[in-house]
């Protein structure tokens, strides 16, 4: 039976930035298992945005040091030929008169007050940053330049260049079957591959994790929901590189939008999705009713988008937990286990800084952001993290 | 002259398939979309009613009412009517689709002109219906096609075989099949999406038309594909070569 120091269960954005920090921080042996491919699962179906407007001020801390990642690619995985794919093309928010307005209020204060770069905005600068879409109903604008939108699955493959070359191993194709216990201490992994022991095992399983539920007799509140992205063009009014990536909070389904290949429009809702009976990352249906519907409400603010035609349309699965965080750290009395999941659609921007104090805390060092907030006991306590604008995946 | 477009609803291409517990394809929640061989065949007939040569474009799918999507996805393209033929419990094979669309043609007050399939659909791959339909109706086929005009009182198309391309002259009404490569599909518009809610859309019941529906067909086992095993390191070109002399990596070329 081989042995390693660190198993990560999970080879999505996530666990391959865990696997790259902890073996950029010291870690000798590291295995990672997959039971598809590097950032093949719901990595591969993020839609990529980039930001550090949060209404939860320790996802803010997170994102920050994860732009600072993002922003500067290759020199943070020491690899000049890496590329994350980055966009920098800024994220507007705008709220019109409502219950929207104070939360937005409030989270571009906090931002500033932590020293992040927010500009508001007039309708007519909205306008001059955003030309295809009408700020008529806009109370409120926010805008962070330093933002935009990257490509997941580069960088969970970059992650993973880098933790190889480091000398971590990656299991390809291999399915974890359970664990291996002695008393309270997880000693190992039982897979398709054989038996593995290890020192500490680092579970980041996203859609999966009630398989590691049920190998540890744990409630982990996660469920897997499945969200449609739609890609529209219009000749009209191409989206173009130069223009933000755009959070409509006055639109029902609090559609977010970005360029899409530099001059289609991807758009999605940024609330409740459809909740899945099983973990799957297949393509989900999509109606042409749901087409037409979230169609009107993108012609209610790009009005030349009353015309546009469908290019292309696809389905993505969050891991979605009660408050719409994540959950990071140990579970309950457990001893050599870190878990980091429920990142309900917004992990992948925080994915450098997660794997990174997840990688702190399975070494035992002191981590960058504290990971108590994030605790499963707030589950139970009630010291949730719910963000101001209610579910969903802003937070 | 009116055209008429059988249409089948297919899980999407991108979609990677798996059999269930139950032993077959389970599509339930998948997402599923018009078969992109019948798009091609929806576009080339809005393109011959575009430019004069077609007065209107009837697009009929057989199977359940769920199968109505595809029928407003061809609507939205720009079809200007539609026919679903529910079959209800039956699970006719291509024989019985060609019989229903046979029965269809003979009952309807339309008279269709051109019958444009896809050349076939992308879940079972037989692409029977178009051969067996133009038997049914005593008129002249071409399948697989990659180019179709109007010739006089009949058609010039243009087929794909395994030899390269023919070109078929057709006398008066035909049935023909098309190749990915007749038309590219256009792209349905979110205004198009909202018309095609008021386009006709009738519903017929298949057991109306009085024709056998039981399938000859009978599926002996069912699997995924074997799981491709890793390749091999060789050394150097030398060792390449050997490996592929001795695996007869090429003994089929030229066959």
């Amino acid at each position: 039976m081989s042995h390693y120091d660190f198993i990560v269960i999970g080879a999505g954005v996530i666990g391959a930035s865990v696997a790259h920090h902890l073996a950029a921080l010291g870690a000798k042996s590291v295995l990672v298992v997959d039971r598809g491919t590097i950032g093949a699962g719901t990595t591969s179906q993020s839609s990529g945005l980039l930001r550090t407007h949060y209404s939860v001020r320790q996802n803010v801390e997170l994102a920050r040091s994860s732009w600072h990642a993002f922003n500067n690619f290759p020199a943070y995985v020491e690899d000049d030929e890496a590329s994350c794919g980055l966009v920098k093309c800024g994220y507007m928010i705008c709220a019109p008169e409502g219950d929207k307005l104070a939360p937005l209020q409030a989270s571009l204060d906090a931002q500033q007050s932590m020293g992040i770069e927010v500009q508001l905005l007039s309708k007519a600068e909205a306008r001059e940053r955003l030309p295809i879409a009408q700020f008529d109903d806009a109370a409120l604008i926010g805008y962070e330049p330093e933002a935009g939108f990257a490509d997941a699955y580069l960088v969970a493959t970059g992650f993973a260049r880098s933790a190889r070359r480091r000398g971590v191993k990656f299991m390809e194709n291999t399915t974890v079957t359970g664990l291996v216990r002695d008393g309270r201490r997880v000693t190992g992994i039982e897979t398709s591959a054989g038996t593995f022991s290890c020192g500490a095992l680092i579970s980041t399983q996203n859609i999966w994790t009630p398989e590691l539920a049920g190998w540890i007799g744990v409630p982990l509140p996660v469920k897997p929901e499945r969200h449609t992205v739609l890609a529209l063009e219009c000749e009209a009014a191409p989206y173009t590189f130069s223009m933000p990536a755009f959070k409509d909070l006055g639109s029902p389904g609090m559609l977010y939008f970005r360029s899409y290949g530099g001059s289609q429009m991807l758009v999605s809702e940024g609330v409740v999705g459809e909740t899945l009976n099983a973990p799957e990352t297949e393509q989900g249906d999509i109606s042409l009713d749901y087409v037409g519907e979230v169609g009107a409400q993108v012609a209610e603010r790009f009005t030349a988008y009353e015309m546009a035609g469908l290019a292309s349309s696809w389905t993505g699965v969050y891991d979605v937990t009660p408050d719409w965080n994540p959950v990071l750290g140990p579970v309950g009395n457990i001893e050599g286990l870190t878990v980091g999941f429920g990142f309900s659609g917004h992990g992948f921007k925080l994915s450098p800084g997660i794997g990174k104090i997840l990688a702190q805390h399975a070494l035992g060092q002191a981590t960058d952001v504290s990971l108590s907030p994030y605790a499963l006991d707030r589950f139970a306590s009630g010291a949730l993290l719910v963000g101001k604008y209610g579910s969903g995946a802003v937070s | 002259m009116k055209i008429l477009v059988p249409v089948k609803r297919v899980v999407d291409a991108n979609v990677r398939v798996r059999i269930g517990s139950a032993g077959s394809v389970d599509t339930a929640g998948l997402k599923m979309s018009l078969n992109p061989f019948d798009e091609c065949a929806v576009e080339q007939a809005l393109r011959l009613r575009e430019a004069g040569v077609a007065s209107s474009v009837t697009v009929l799918t057989c199977g359940l009412p769920v199968c109505q999507d595809v029928l407003r996805t061809a609507l939205a393209m720009g079809a200007d009517n539609a026919v679903l033929i529910d079959t209800a419990n039956a699970t006719p094979d291509s024989l019985g689709i060609a019989r229903l669309l046979h029965a269809f043609m003979t009952a309807d007050a339309d008279a269709y002109g051109l019958v444009l399939c896809g050349k076939q659909a992308i879940d079972d791959d037989i692409g029977g219906v178009a051969a067996m339909l133009a038997g049914l109706l005593s008129w002249p086929q071409a399948l697989n096609a990659s180019a179709i005009e109007a010739a006089g009182l009949g058609w010039l198309v243009t087929c794909g075989d395994d030899a390269g391309t023919a070109t078929w002259r057709l006398a008066g009404p035909a049935v023909l099949s098309a190749d990915l490569r007749l038309a590219e599909p256009r792209r349905v518009t979110l205004p198009s999406i909202v018309k095609a809610k008021q386009k006709p859309l009738r519903t017929l019941d298949a057991a109306t038309f009085n024709v056998a529906l039981g399938t000859q067909m009978r599926i002996v086992e069912m699997a995924e594909p074997a799981v491709r095993q890793p390749g091999i390191k060789v050394a150097d070109t030398a060792a390449l070569l050997d490996a592929i002399g001795s695996k007869r990596l090429f003994q089929n070329v030229g066959a």
